[in-house]
């Protein structure tokens, strides 16, 4: 037996890559997010770069424990959760603002970091940079 | 073997502001009975590269 929830007025002003805005119960939720954030010294960008495979972060299992069901008894006490205002200036990366009940939730994000910077001897010469 | 007993009051919250919530994070208003997260941060020393602006290993794969 699950509260009630109770909000009464939400406002997000960003939802974005796979985010969701959930108004009400649910069952299960399984989200994932990956991404290879990638800083050049300079603003250089090749479209079709980028191949999770290649890292092994993103290859990685993970063991999750078993769910074993606990003998569990939950008493309600005039059980309501009333809250008046959220305000959330943005949700990204399969992230969840949930309103309401949730029976089981999976969530999963993996990032790789990669910075590149200029070799010094490109540094001192004449400023052009090596593209393949 | 134990069993675990739960009072769930009522819950008065007057305002919630937050800046983001990223990289699969969970807000949760309302009750649940499992959640399980998992986050992968990959930044070592390796990842600087020096060097000549060469492309990351490109798509192709397809794989995911």
């Amino acid at each position: 037996m699950k509260r009630v929830s109770r909000v009464h007025s939400v406002l997000v002003e960003t939802i974005s890559f796979s985010s969701l805005l959930q108004i009400g119960d649910s069952m299960v939720i399984d989200g994932c997010s990956r991404a290879i954030a990638v800083q050049r010294e300079k603003e250089l960008f090749f479209g079709s770069e980028g191949n999770f495979s290649a890292y092994p972060v993103f290859r990685h299992r993970i063991r999750f424990p078993e769910i074993s069901p606990v003998p569990l008894l939950t008493r309600q006490e005039r059980g309501s959760i009333n809250v008046n205002r959220v305000h959330v200036t943005g949700l990204a990366a399969s992230s969840i603002l949930h309103i309401g009940s949730n029976e089981q939730t999976r969530l999963e994000s993996r990032i790789k970091h990669i910075r590149q910077l200029e070799s010094e001897d490109k540094k001192n010469g004449n400023g052009e940079f090596f593209i393949k | 073997m134990f069993s675990l007993t739960v009072t769930n009051g009522e819950l008065m919250v007057g305002e919630i502001k937050m800046t983001a919530a990223t990289n699969s994070s969970l807000v949760l208003i309302g009750d649940a009975s499992s959640i399980q997260l998992a986050s992968f941060f990959d930044t070592p020393k390796e990842s600087f590269i020096n060097g000549p602006f060469l492309p990351l290993p490109l798509e192709g794969g397809r794989e995911g």
